[in-house]
């Protein structure tokens, strides 16, 4: 009827039990206790910052600096900034950078020649960790082409209209920019006045600062690109840059957590460390914008 | 003469069978010189008295005396009259020594003992079953022991207070009871008895100070039951320990070794290691899923609605699953069988009230109800969360009229317990309870346009909302019923809901004349909503004295939601996810070897709907009574849970929990391996433990915005990471149970790591990681008056924070900043102390003799340490800003309660 009755046997094997689990506690115990030494607070994680961009034609440079501590009784590692072994590995082959000070390091013997398609890694100690990071160079944009190579910009002041006329000025159609990107890879576009002394299109009279010489924009994941006519400050000769990118840099326009609300984490691709150390390639342009 | 003192000082009054005897008719003659107990046990061989008292209260007497041919009853009453005693002589014979204020009463019930002697046995190896209540209100006693005296055969009650012993030798066989806080009874049977309806009464001890509030499952001398870290408490002693306001039974846990004792701001448990989201709370059958009352400060459990809590700290039976870390089973009371009565607590924090009402012999009902009011602790304690003030500024412009600012603060809190139940024969009960526990935080502000703008036409109203809501509804129909001698099943239905609402928006609308109303609103809105439907049924089989079988089924259909918004319009996280979870489980009870050896066996498998597979959960756990006085326990097991609280990590304002349904795929189910030792040592008045114990978790979830998935919108659905974890540690215990001074102290060291791949390739301390925790209770006895006192010393808790910050130069020239955040967990709080002292007195009615209630005076955190609570941060102009928030200071506090019953 029932699945099973235990029966009592008739007699317990007590003394030799009692002994082998006494034995088994104390194995467990000291096992147990056996415990990894407890790390109290753990210190300011003295970490380095890179900066490095390797450019075809541009000589192999990273810049290393120092996290700095909000804390200001933190306590940092004994590493000098300047005094690292930091080795720049081109397919596998070994290349020292040397420092030049100011955190930076540079292959100073012109041994490195930079092109597309070679893989890069970073090496070096820090804080008794190995600090790496890789990285590779796209191919150079292709297709880029610019709707105009001048655009005519009349001039004006905030209090009246362009010339001594008044009014709002003619803007004229922006400038489109386009390229090829059928793998829907990053892309930057960086606009820059290279003139020596250029002249201002607004009247800024009265501001304190002249207005920036570039204007930033974010990366895109797209094959065109429309600058704005009103979005020059100067007349001049402007250099447009197409950087074509790895998504490693692109994530640094990640919000930076400069929000009240979230303290995001930013994105590196560097381990042991910060910042970022990517390939980039590029091409350009140049757009001279004048008067009519 | 040792070891009959030695018997003398039990954990209880003692109890010696003997006939009654006519004490005038027995005369001291000789020399009685030393402690009183000692005298009473030369008297006790010498003439075969047999005495009953609590060895606290006699223990500071000696007794010199040097009687001549002196009737007991004149010297009874010489002592008494010196030491402030009363005695008196009960039906069974026993001289009953107690406080001169006590009542006295018969200690053992007239239908257990023939007062003239021994009667001859009629019937052999008999099958008994009752249940075993308190005398005073009727009460059934949920895990009471009932042992054969003399005897291995043992049982403890099931959590409706009904047991079954297999094999008792014969029907004049003695019957021992004994449930903590109630003073140990025998019970003899008596041929005629009927032995399927028995009823044991119990009496609660006259001196609650003898016994400590809080024991460790132990078994000196019964040989049934007795289970790894399983704690069992009864509320009614809890006003003796001291509080922040309210006599709380998760408070009282948590002076306990494995339990951490440093969280102030939350209720819940942190059993060795695990999160309060991994205790399964079951109150009556059903669970709970939410404890909290004012921001945590105390739990939402009304004591005077409770009758016993029985806590799991890991290895547990597969009767109970769900949960990765322990079990808390609370059961209500009934409410009084005997009479009707009221009563109730009021303290600086809240009014407590409930009411007993019995209808016939069928019906019980209890109603207890709590609600808080804004009396000067309330207020400190809400204060201390809510830094925001709203203070008046000035008006602009020289203007004479400042900005009006109305506060709309209206937080309260409430609690409602209710039980109803209904007795439809002698075999089956049907009951109804109910469980109520709501918070309204609201510390909003509005402002409204100022005089000297609204004369120039313009106009706004602005308003702040920072209210949080939250409570948990629950309500179970239990039907419990006994089908045989042999066979108890019990059914529940039920229904819990648990809610919580975070609403910190900031509204406004802004109007000049002649021109449209512009609105606006920011802020965050979070919502958590779960609703638990569950059917289950349990059944407990007695296939012979050494051998039980538990099983039963289960099926609980989870609905939760989940939203988190930004802004009005970012909706972040939006979840509803719904599933069934249904299964079985098997559970074995195996004694051997005379009952010294206990194994229990079980599996539990369950079906979960969203993930479409079966998870099979095996356990055991054994142990070994080596001596009377000695125990080995061990258990090992799998424990799944399928709700989780997911932990959403916010360093800036501090982190919160939400309530999820596990899917297998971005929140994995998750599952803890036990593995728990223990060795314990209990004599009559000491109980040493060591219990070491290692759980392996998988599956663990949290949540955080801190990483973004892509600089092209983001998918908050995939900031879910998962992560994996340990725990262990190792607790001691050394606990005097006896006395006018008892109490314990604990000591705890322990580990909990976790790692997930978003943080590091490194384990780290799990946010509730306490490596030492030291706790020390103790509580003394007085006159009506009682003094207690706790101490805990535990490591200060890990955080994370932003440490530091850095720019990069980025192709155009321009530099971006950035904010590092230091390692996950890597800094410690200070460490947490706290010192509560106070004392209660008994109050007694000024004519009937009996007790009426307490007043009771409490110091929370005498020395005014300024524990830590949670850091936050505030981002200023790319610098970071730190502030500590800190838990309460030191906080008196005067309860008064009283009953008329």
């Amino acid at each position: 009827m029932l699945p099973f009755i235990l029966r009592l046997p008739e007699k317990p094997v007590w003394p030799i039990l009692r002994k082998a689990i006494y034995r088994a506690v104390i194995v467990t115990c000291c096992a147990i206790t056996g415990c990894t030494p407890e790390t109290s607070a753990e210190a300011f994680q003295d970490v380095p910052v890179l900066t490095g961009y390797l450019l075809p034609g541009s000589r192999a440079s990273v810049t290393i600096e120092r996290k700095q501590p909000f804390n200001e009784d933190a306590v940092l590692s004994d590493e000098q900034i300047d005094s690292l072994s930091v080795t720049l590995y081109v397919d596998g082959i070994p290349y020292p950078l040397y420092s030049i000070g100011g955190g930076v390091y540079s292959d100073t013997s012109d041994a490195v020649v930079l092109e597309a398609g070679q893989l890069f890694s970073l090496q070096f100690q820090f804080n008794g960790k190995e600090v790496t990071a890789e990285t590779t160079i796209l191919n150079k944009p292709s297709g880029f082409t610019q709707s105009v190579t001048t655009l005519a910009v009349e001039s004006f002041s905030a209090g009246g209209g362009p010339g001594s006329g008044g009014g709002l000025p003619n803007i004229p159609d922006p400038v489109t920019l386009s390229w090829n990107n059928d793998d829907r890879t990053y892309y930057l576009v960086v606009v820059e006045n290279i003139e020596s002394n250029p002249t201002l299109i607004k009247d800024t009279t009265g501001q304190a600062d002249r207005p920036q010489r570039v204007f930033r924009n974010e990366p895109t994941q797209g094959n065109e690109y429309e600058i704005n006519a009103m979005a020059f400050e100067y007349y001049g000769r402007h250099r447009i840059i197409l950087y074509h990118l790895n998504p490693d840099y692109a994530a640094l326009y990640n919000d930076s957590g400069s929000s009240s609300q979230n303290l995001t984490t930013p994105v590196s691709n560097v381990v042991n460390g910060l910042g970022i150390f990517t390939g980039i390639n590029a091409d350009t342009l140049i757009l001279r914008v004048v008067k009519p | 003469m040792n070891r009959t003192l030695a018997f003398l000082a039990v954990f209880f009054a003692l109890i010696f069978y003997a006939q009654s005897q006519n004490l005038s008719q027995i005369y001291l003659d000789g020399l009685y010189i030393g402690p009183f107990a000692r005298t009473l046990g030369e008297i006790s061989e010498k003439h075969r008295v047999t005495f009953s008292y609590a060895p606290a209260l006699i223990e500071s007497f000696r007794t010199d005396d040097r009687p001549f041919k002196k009737p007991l009853d004149e010297q009874l009453n010489s002592w008494c009259k010196r030491y402030k005693l009363r005695w008196y002589q009960g039906q069974d014979g026993v001289v009953y020594l107690i406080d001169r204020f006590a009542t006295p009463e018969m200690d053992i019930p007239t239908a257990t003992l023939n007062a003239n002697g021994i009667v001859e046995p009629t019937q052999f190896n008999l099958t008994i079953s009752g249940k075993v209540v308190d005398r005073q209100n009727g009460e059934v006693l949920p895990y009471a022991s009932v042992r054969v005296v003399g005897g291995a055969i043992g049982t403890v009650t099931n959590a409706s207070g009904f047991f079954t012993l297999l094999n008792i030798l014969a029907d004049t066989t003695t019957l021992e009871a004994s449930f903590l806080g109630y003073a140990k009874t025998r019970f003899r049977l008596q041929p005629g008895m009927e032995f399927s309806t028995l009823k044991i009464d119990l009496k609660p001890s006259e001196y609650s100070l003898s016994e400590v509030v809080i024991s460790a499952e132990k078994e000196e001398l019964l040989k049934t039951g007795s289970e790894l870290g399983v704690v069992q408490m009864t509320p009614r002693k809890l006003a003796d320990l001291p509080s922040i306001g309210e006599k709380d039974i998760m408070r009282a846990f948590q002076l306990l070794p494995g339990i951490s004792a440093a969280n102030e701001g939350s209720s819940g448990l942190y059993v060795r290691g695990g999160t309060p989201d991994q205790n399964l709370i079951l109150y009556d059958g059903f669970t709970i899923y939410h404890v909290d009352h004012l921001y945590g400060f105390f739990s939402a459990f009304n004591s005077n609605g409770i009758k016993d809590v029985q806590l799991y700290k890991g290895g547990f039976e597969s009767r109970f699953g769900g949960r990765l870390s322990s079990v808390m089973e609370i059961t209500g009371k009934d409410g009084n069988a005997k009479g009707f009565n009221i009563g109730g607590d009021i303290s600086l924090l809240s009014v407590n009230a409930y009411a007993e009402l019995p209808i016939g012999d069928k019906f019980t009902s209890l109603i207890a109800f709590r609600r808080s009011y804004k009396g000067p602790l309330y207020n400190k304690i809400f204060d201390q969360y809510n830094t925001t003030e709203t203070t008046s500024q000035p008006g602009g412009g020289g203007g004479p009229t400042g900005f009006n600012l109305q506060s709309k603060v209206t937080s309260y809190f409430y609690d409602l317990n209710g039980k109803f139940t209904y007795r439809l024969n002698k075999n089956d009960a049907i009951s109804l309870s109910i469980f109520n526990g709501t918070d309204k935080l609201d510390n909003g502000t509005k402002i409204e346009t100022p005089s000297f703008l609204a004369s120039q036409g313009i106009n706004f109203n602005f308003e702040i909302t920072d209210l949080t809501r939250y409570g948990n509804v629950g309500v179970g129909l239990k039907w419990t019923r006994k089908w045989s001698d042999r066979l108890f099943g019990t059914t529940v239905l039920s229904y819990s809901q648990y809610y919580s609402l975070r609403d910190r928006t900031n509204e406004g609308t802004i109007s000049t004349d002649g021109s449209d109303s512009e609105t606006f609103k920011f802020g965050t809105i979070e919502e958590n909503n779960l609703l638990d439907y569950s059917l289950k049924s349990d059944y407990s089989f007695q296939l012979s004295s050494q051998h039980k079988l538990g099983f039963g089924v289960f099926g609980t259909y989870y609905d939760i939601a989940y939203t988190y918004s930004q802004n009005d319009t970012s909706t972040i996280l939006d979840r509803q996810d719904q599933g069934l979870l249904a299964g079985v489980y098997l559970q074995d009870h195996i004694k051997l070897a005379d009952g010294r050896i206990k194994i229990a066996p079980g599996v539990r498998v369950n079906y979960y709907e969203p993930t479409g597979k079966l998870y099979t959960e095996p356990r055991l756990s054994a142990n070994i009574q080596f001596t009377p006085k000695i125990k080995l326990s061990g258990s090992w097991g799998r424990f799944y849970q399928f709700a989780n609280r997911v932990t959403r990590e916010d360093i800036l304002s501090g982190s919160r929990d939400f309530w999820i349904l596990s899917d297998g795929d971005q929140i994995p189910v998750s599952y803890a391996t036990h593995y728990m030792a223990g060795l314990q040592y209990e004599n009559s008045d000491f109980l040493m433990s060591v219990e070491g114990y290692y759980k392996d978790i998988v599956g663990l979830s949290e949540y955080s915005l801190r990483f973004n998935a892509s600089f092209q919108g983001v998918n908050y659905e995939e900031n879910f990471y998962s992560g994996i974890g340990y725990a262990k540690g190792l607790e001691f215990l050394l606990q005097k149970k006896s006395g006018k001074l008892s109490g314990w102290v604990s000591y705890t060291l322990a580990q909990t790591r976790s790692k997930y791949d978003v943080y590091g390739v490194d384990y780290f301390p799990a946010n509730q990681d306490v490596t030492h925790e030291f706790k020390f209770t103790s509580l003394y006895k007085w006159r009506d008056w009682s003094f207690s006192s706790t101490w805990v010393y535990a490591t200060g808790r890990p955080y994370t924070a932003p440490e530091g910050g850095y720019s990069l130069t980025l192709l155009d020239g321009t530099t971006s900043d950035y904010f590092s955040v230091g390692a996950k967990n890597g800094l410690r709080l200070n460490d947490y102390h706290r010192l509560d002292i106070a004392a209660t007195r008994t109050l007694n009615h000024p004519t009937r003799n009996a007790e009426l209630g307490s007043i009771s005076f409490s110091i929370f955190n005498l020395y005014n340490r300024r524990n830590d609570w949670y850091k936050e941060y505030q981002i200023v102009n790319s610098d970071i800003v730190e502030n500590s928030k800190t838990y309460l200071g030191i906080t008196p506090n005067v309860t008064l309660t009283l009953k008329i019953r």
